[in-house]
């Protein structure tokens, strides 16, 4: 298994929680810590590798970049859609900036079958 | 028009998320700033795509489950790479809609399948696949 998740940094406390569900993308809402959630799908990690930095750079090009053709977006999408998406993008940029927000690589095993070579 | 306040997360929100269609300015921003146009709605780059296939080491007869795959990314893009088969997974189906037509534009000669599960609690046995990806999804 491979993907990237987005979370909060170990052991927030419940304030830490809260802001970030407020600031991320509606996905951030579980107290679950990765290796947990991991282990509970029949899977143990493998590799993990923190990619904050390039979330940050995402998510603030992005919203430059809606910014930039903020005319048309606003003529395609309608007004309220674009302040609306350029709000959550904000947050998501404040809870990145605020260390409320991460982004990371996870890849794990079956560990039975890792031997094997197979279920990646 | 006042709009209805959605609640953040819930089934509704993302109904409505997928329902809009990736408007031309939109898809402007995805090829500025992730490299592709699918509709996405995550952070997940091309190269990060490509990282994502690096690791899964798939090819032709294996198959890939994409869980909360949105419109298709990035399984659509290991299928290409590798030629594996694939099952994305996601609630919304205004997702789903996406996904095939996501996957029909790009002609590809591997079964792809679409199907509306949860993935906290997916309809498959255990072994069906020979990997499963992600992305922006399990937080």
């Amino acid at each position: 298994m491979a993907g990237y998740l987005i979370h909060t940094p170990a052991a927030p406390s419940a304030f830490e929680r809260e802001r970030a569900a407020e600031l991320g993308p509606a996905e951030v809402n579980s107290s679950t810590p990765i290796e947990a959630m991991t282990q509970s799908s029949g899977f143990e990690i493998v590799a993990q590798r923190d990619v904050t930095e390039s979330f940050h750079r995402t998510c603030k090009a992005i919203l430059e970049v809606r910014k930039r053709l903020e005319r048309e977006l606003r003529a395609e999408e309608g007004s309220e859609f674009y302040e609306e998406e350029q709000g959550k993008k904000l947050g998501t940029l404040t809870g990145i900036e605020e260390g409320l927000l991460r982004r990371s690589l996870i890849v794990a095993l079956k560990p039975y079958r890792r031997s094997l070579g197979g279920s990646r | 028009m006042a709009s209805k306040k959605i609640e953040k997360g819930s089934a509704y929100y993302f109904q409505e998320k997928y329902s809009r269609s990736l408007t031309l300015a939109g898809g402007k921003v995805e090829r500025a700033v992730l490299g592709h146009e699918v509709g996405l709605n995550g952070y997940t780059t091309v190269e990060q795509a490509q990282e994502l296939y690096d690791y899964l080491e798939l090819s032709e007869g294996d198959r890939l489950l994409d869980v909360g795959s949105g419109r298709g990314w990035p399984g659509l893009h290991i299928v290409e790479k590798s030629g594996c088969g694939l099952v994305v997974t996601d609630v919304p189906l205004a997702a789903l809609r996406h996904a095939r037509n996501n996957e029909l534009s790009r002609h590809l000669s591997q079964e792809v399948g679409i199907i509306a599960a949860d993935g906290r609690n997916l309809p498959f046995r255990s072994g069906s696949f020979s990997g499963v990806v992600h992305a922006d999804v399990i937080c």
